[in-house]
């Protein structure tokens, strides 16, 4: 068991770590959903700890991985519960922040399924059903509404 | 003849009400995380007080008839209905947990209260009964506009909490508040 004092200091570097990390590179990335797959891709899927080297160097690699696994968690909450109309909104602007083609982009997700892991570990079972039944529904409206911009641009 | 083909025909009702169930478990898994490695029932985890009014709500409906696709619409009803069956499930193993402390409660105690045993045992039935039509309306109409009836099972559910927990604070205490309900219940307050 350790002592007050210690447990203290501790929540504060994690807390200082967190602001650290929302200050130098959160605060770059403007869609949540963007945010939530950056916080996921810096998890190890086989032991499930988070790594940052910039981090885990100001501060220390426990303290950053137990910030870095509150904010993942903090970004999900956030999103979880959003309306399907938001989450639609910001996958389109995720896909169109990758540079790259949206169709193809669009086409990975929906045969791929990557959303699939950015959930976190330990994050409540039937909220995270419901997070990716939206993330899908969310795809395939996607996908619709590509199919059908151009039949209704060739129409104008 | 008639009386017979009439349990016969109540007979196959039955039947496809039990393999619709059965189907219905087989894939329920489709959404599960990954990486939980469990079903929320299982691993002790409870549905976020957030969750019953999106599940039930009417809002994403609405955005997905504005869009006009039947198929969209279907998927999304599929889905929904599976989570909200889900819901249903797990507000219900949570009332057996506090049931099950309950009684171990009550078996330890010196001073039983027959009326609160009452108390308790209408509680639980008239929740229970209402998870039964709650199911039974999301299986014919699917979850889309039954905020009023989610929210009505949930608030029974707070009551057993609180009746069981006026009486036998010490069952509520054990094995580790249930995983957290203890928790949910306050947040909800």
């Amino acid at each position: 068991m350790k002592p007050p004092a210690e447990i203290e200091s501790k929540a504060e570097r994690i807390a200082s770590a967190r602001q650290d990390l929302r200050d130098r590179t959160l605060a770059k990335i403007g869609v949540p959903l963007e945010r939530l797959v950056y916080l996921a891709s810096l998890r190890d899927y086989s032991t499930g700890r988070y790594y940052h080297d910039g981090l885990a160097m100001l501060f220390s690699q426990e303290v950053a991985g137990e910030a870095l696994q509150l904010e993942h968690a903090e970004a999900f909450d956030e999103l979880a519960h959003a309306p399907l109309e938001v989450l639609v909104e910001q996958l389109n602007s995720y896909l169109d922040s990758l540079n790259r083609d949206h169709t193809e982009s669009l086409r990975i997700w929906e045969s791929v399924e990557p959303y699939r892991v950015v959930a976190p570990l330990g994050a409540d079972g039937l909220t995270v059903r419901l997070f990716l039944s939206n993330i899908r529904i969310a795809v395939a409206i996607l996908v619709l509404q590509q199919r059908t911009l151009p039949t209704l641009s060739g129409i104008a | 003849m008639s009386g017979a083909a009439l349990y016969i025909v109540g007979g196959l009702l039955l039947l496809c009400c039990l393999l619709r169930i059965f189907l219905d478990r087989d894939s329920e898994d489709e959404f599960s995380n990954p990486l939980s490695g469990g079903a929320d029932l299982s691993n002790g985890t409870l549905p976020d007080p957030q969750l019953s009014a999106q599940l039930f709500g009417n809002e994403d409906w609405k955005y997905v008839t504005i869009l006009g696709s039947k198929t969209i619409e279907r998927e999304f009803l599929r889905n929904r209905k599976k989570l909200a069956l889900s819901w249903v499930r797990t507000v219900k193993a949570e009332a057996h947990a506090l049931i099950g402390a309950h009684r171990a409660a009550a078996r330890a105690s010196a001073d039983l209260n027959f009326l609160v045993e009452i108390r308790v045992t209408i509680a639980y039935a008239s929740f229970l009964l209402l998870c039964i039509v709650l199911n039974a309306v999301i299986q014919i109409r699917g979850p889309v506009g039954l905020q009023a009836l989610a929210r009505l099972a949930d608030s029974r559910s707070e009551q057993l909490f609180e009746i069981v927990g006026q009486f036998f604070p010490v069952a509520l205490n054990a094995d580790d508040n249930f995983g957290g309900m203890l928790g949910r219940r306050d947040h909800h307050e």
